[in-house]
């Protein structure tokens, strides 16, 4: 379990860590398959995803 | 009746035997078991005593020149009364009904037909054996996820039972049992016509050499030292007994641990009790043409280093180095616990493999055996059963909403070696089970091709390995053996 301080201390840094992670991820980022335009599903950095799942997350 | 070959008389006269048995591990032991129970009369041979020796272990030292530089035999095994289940893990599974077929893929034989209605007759002695109940793996729990692709894995844990706990007052107080510790098998002596067995020579620690005869005579020591022995029993037959066709050592088996890599929970339910184990279903072997497996789901139940919680924690740690600033507040993110992610492991099944095997090397044990040499060796087909069954689970978990999987390099890209294929020291195939004697070392009844009453038993006799943990189709197939011995010496 968090405690209250570590509680805050995440939260004042989470906006910072994340922001350092996105843009790392941004720089690495890679399509490691695309099997094919019919595949329903895509890799990206090694995790596997629906296509579907995907176009949720954008919309 | 116990006896210790080093304070054995070598003029002593010993009693006529029905069967000699050499190996007092799981195997060995239940079928001297068997056999008292009906009657006749065993020698039961222990090369170790009844704890560890570095004497007795020494034995298992070789060399490895295959996958993983390890002293896979000498650190896998253990050499004493009660043999490997005395650090034996207790999981319990059975092979599927798929793993008794025939499998093209495969390139070598599978098991003869009939094997598993013969096996499975043996189920709930082998139970008591391990000490689960019969109907256990009917009252698994169910889950409320279905997947047309994986299931879950039917599995059940003995306490575990150690053989030598169990058994030792068992034994020592037969009257049909005789065992000998250290005792070890150094010569398999034919008759003339080298059709049969008429004795096995043994030694104990002095050197001091003992001669048993017996009806019929059985070979229990494991998958590595099975092999070492026959290989090494040349003054008769040059290429060593029951190695007529050049396949004793060959087909060496192991189960892959490969790590596929992380994944994070979705589906919390499924993960509330800690590991899950899943299985490709029978059909989805059939129709990928690949190897059965067990791919376990650690998920942390304790902070540990994966997934999202590394790539925080690594963005922490680089922020540290890149400005003087807030540095107390970077070092406690990655202090910081979380959970829900987890490590893939896996238990996969390795195809027979003729290059994969076990030899002879120049260096000699005290009783002058030559030492194994393992080169234990995948092939394409493993690298495709791999790599399959990641991608395959990956997609699957994705599809049914149970977890998020991220595959290392080498599952997605074939153009990527496998570095590390893990193992389970689960070793088997050394004296394989076949119809054909080409095929095999021993036929459908564990008879060596060729002999008329030499029998082996244990793991080395499996002709594919199957995707589950070996210790239940090693205790089905010798108390199989065993009833077949018994009927015999009748």
């Amino acid at each position: 379990m968090f405690s209250r301080r570590s509680f805050l201390i995440s939260l004042v840094m989470q906006p910072i860590v994340i922001g350092s992670m996105l843009s790392e991820i941004q720089r690495n980022i890679q399509i490691d398959i695309q099997p094919d335009n019919n595949s329903e599903f895509v890799v990206i950095n090694g995790w596997v995803f629906l296509k579907s799942d995907l176009l949720k997350m954008e919309s | 009746m116990l006896f210790d070959l080093n304070a054995f008389d070598s003029n002593a006269s010993t009693r006529n035997y029905d069967v000699c048995i050499c190996g007092a591990g799981p195997s060995g032991i239940t079928i001297a078991r068997i056999l008292a129970n009906a009657g006749k009369n065993v020698a039961l041979f222990e090369g170790g005593g009844f704890e560890l020796t570095e004497a007795s272990q020494d034995l298992y030292h070789g060399k490895n020149i295959g996958l993983n530089n390890w002293d896979a035999i000498y650190n896998c095994r253990l050499r004493y009364f009660g043999g490997t289940s005395n650090h034996w893990g207790g999981r319990c599974s059975f092979f599927d009904s798929v793993d008794f077929e025939q499998r093209d893929y495969f390139g070598m034989p599978g098991w003869p037909d009939g094997s598993r209605e013969e096996m499975f007759k043996h189920l709930a002695e082998a139970c008591a054996i391990v000490d689960i109940p019969e109907n256990i793996f009917d009252e698994l729990p169910k889950s409320h996820w279905k997947s047309n692709n994986f299931r879950i894995s039917e599995r059940a844990f003995s306490p575990p039972t150690r053989f030598r706990t169990k058994y030792i007052d068992e034994i020592k107080h037969s009257e049909k049992i005789d065992l000998y510790l250290n005792a070890n098998l150094t010569d398999v002596r034919l008759h003339d016509n080298l059709s049969s067995v008429r004795h096995f020579e043994l030694k104990n620690y002095k050197n001091d050499t003992f001669q048993f005869t017996s009806k019929l005579f059985v070979l229990a020591t494991g998958a590595s030292e099975n092999a070492k022995l026959l290989l090494n029993f040349d003054k008769q037959i040059p290429k060593g007994v029951g190695n007529q066709n050049d396949m004793v050592g060959r087909c060496f088996m192991e189960h892959f641990n490969v790590d596929f890599g992380n994944f994070i929970v979705e589906d919390h339910l499924m993960w509330e009790q800690g590991t899950v184990q899943f299985s490709p279903t029978e059909a989805l072997i059939r129709k990928l043409k690949i190897g059965n497996a067990v791919i376990d789901f650690n998920p942390n139940l304790r902070t540990k280093d994966y997934g999202r919680l590394h790539a925080l924690k690594q963005s922490a740690r680089e922020y540290i180095c890149q400005t003087e600033t807030m540095k107390s507040f970077a070092r406690k993110i990655t202090e910081l616990d979380c959970e829900g992610d987890g490590a893939i492991t896996s238990l996969i099944e390795q195809t027979p493999n003729l290059n994969s095997r076990i030899t002879l090397g120049t260096e000699k044990d005290v009783f002058g055996h030559r030492r194994v040499v393992l080169n234990w060796l995948p092939s394409k087909a493993d690298d495709i059963t791999i790599r399959t069954l990641g991608q395959e689970i990956a997609k699957d978990f994705a599809r049914t909403k149970l977890a998020r999987i991220q595959l290392r390099d080498f599952v997605l890209d074939e153009n990527i070696p496998i570095k590390d294929y893990g193992h389970h020291c689960h070793q088997m195939g050394t004296t394989r089970m076949s119809i054909n004697p080409k095929d095999g070392v021993v036929d459908f009844n564990q008879r060596v091709h060729g002999l008329e009453n030499f029998y082996i038993a244990g793991s080395s006799v499996f002709p594919t390995g199957g995707g589950c943990n070996p210790t239940m189709t090693v205790l089905m197939t010798s108390l199989r053996l065993a009833k077949h011995l018994v009927s015999l010496v009748n």
